[in-house]
């Protein structure tokens, strides 16, 4: 059976998956990396996958996945030093100055957050994922993950509070 | 259900959503609709998450983002079942040949891996396979263009003037580059992808920046933690050449550099490096 054409799949989940990966990566260069590494990752395995339904869960699962192993990594070999890709050769930004400021504002306050309440906070908040769609691409318990959102976003008013007053 | 037990399921609660799949979150609609204080703080609720979610969408999305994932896939179908890994179908002839290399190689690489010195080969083998390790930022820069990819390392001012094995320079394997630093000196890394799970990473520093640079036309060979190594020198660089890869791969991959032997290497060189 075939799966969804490569094309269509980035076309449908680039951008979720990027602002998941930003809240996560806090950087906007190390977030293109785990959205690239993710459909790497799809592109090389994902068209085993007979059951296209979970496909977004997949594709969720794997960044976070991702996102672990890096944070594993960098744990691991801290003292090397990496040169840094001048973003601005890269890729651009082309959003209205007003509404990035707004979004950065928030994304903001989120990356303080705690990784334990910024990954369910973030799939929450970003994409169209239900708590129990949440529980299993982090792989945790649903009581778990409503009372993380909960807890969340009382940080997140609190952090979001404190930028509008600084 | 009680007010906190009821803010818990509202809390998680999608936009729109009315509960008709959920009974908890009915149950918990029902109940702000009765009480006045949990209704109240449920409209604040669904007004600051609807707010915080329109932000979050407002936050751009790399415009290069979704080119650059789709130019990456022409390195994934390596990796497909229809892509051959064509190494161990050589003849056994020079498969047995190679063999008996690889024993000599490996009693080089005993020599090779004693030695401790920090501005030595070997320490610099070992550096570079701990500072590559496969991961997210493998590579600092995604490209195919071997042009392009000395033409970035240049202006992050690592190793550029490469000279390269013929097979290795015009490789449509080449999936991008990234600079290291070793001892405060630069050092170009270039990955290329491989059939099957495999790739190999080339990196290249200054030749001055080691003690025991192999002699021109003397490469060698080692292994450490089941990478396979070589190492030569080309003009003012060191090369080194590195991977999880069978040594007579690398083996091919050098020594066209150092002789003229490229009728029978040239086939192989084909299969990896041209396909």
């Amino acid at each position: 059976m075939a799966g969804p054409d490569f094309e269509d799949l980035v076309k449908v989940h680039y951008e979720p998956l990027f602002r998941f990966a930003l809240s996560l990566a806090r950087s906007e260069a190390d977030a293109c990396d785990l959205v690239q590494q993710t459909f790497y990752r799809w592109a090389a395995k994902g068209d085993q996958m007979r059951d296209t339904t979970k496909v977004k869960s997949w594709l969720f699962t794997t960044l976070h996945r991702e996102f672990l192993g890096q944070r594993r990594h960098e744990d691991k070999f801290p003292k090397v030093d990496m040169a840094v890709v001048d973003e601005g050769e890269l890729m651009a930004v082309s959003a209205s100055p007003e509404k990035l400021m707004d979004g950065a504002t928030v994304m903001a306050a989120m990356q303080e957050l705690d990784e334990t309440y910024r990954a369910p906070l973030a799939l929450f908040y970003l994409d169209d994922t239900s708590y129990r769609d949440i529980a299993e691409i982090l792989d945790v318990p649903i009581g778990t993950v409503m009372s993380r959102i909960s807890r969340g976003k009382a940080l997140l008013r609190m952090a979001v509070g404190q930028k509008n007053v600084g | 259900m009680n007010q906190n037990e009821a803010k818990l399921i509202l809390t998680v609660a999608r936009p729109g959503d009315d509960g008709a799949a959920d009974p908890q979150l009915a149950e918990a609609l029902a109940l702000a609709r009765r009480d006045a204080e949990l209704g109240a703080w449920w409209e604040r609720e669904r007004l600051w998450d609807a707010h915080v979610r329109q932000s979050l969408t407002n936050v751009t999305v790399p415009p290069a983002l979704r080119a650059q994932i789709l130019a990456g896939q022409k390195v994934v179908p390596l990796t497909r079942a229809d892509a051959k890994s064509s190494f161990f179908d050589w003849p056994t002839p020079l498969f047995w040949g190679l063999a008996a290399a690889v024993v000599l190689f490996l009693s080089l690489a005993v020599n090779w891996s004693h030695s401790n010195s920090d501005n030595k080969l070997a320490s610099f083998a070992k550096d570079m396979l701990a500072a590559a390790p496969e991961d997210l930022r493998h590579v600092d820069v995604r490209q195919a263009d071997l042009a392009k990819v000395t033409g970035w390392l240049a202006e992050h001012h690592g190793p550029a003037d490469l000279e390269l094995p013929v097979p290795m320079q015009h490789s449509p394997d080449l999936m991008g580059c990234r600079i290291l630093q070793w001892h405060g000196q630069a050092v170009s890394m270039l990955c290329y992808v491989l059939p099957g799970p495999h790739h190999v990473d080339l990196f290249v520093a200054r030749a001055a920046s080691l003690t025991d640079v192999p002699a021109p036309g003397q490469p060698k060979f080692a292994s450490i933690n089941q990478n396979a190594i070589a190492a030569w020198q080309a003009g003012d660089n060191v090369y080194l050449l590195a991977g999880a890869v069978p040594m007579e791969f690398l083996h091919h991959c050098v020594e066209p550099v150092h002789t003229v032997q490229t009728s029978w290497l040239a086939p192989f060189a084909v299969v990896f490096f041209n396909r």
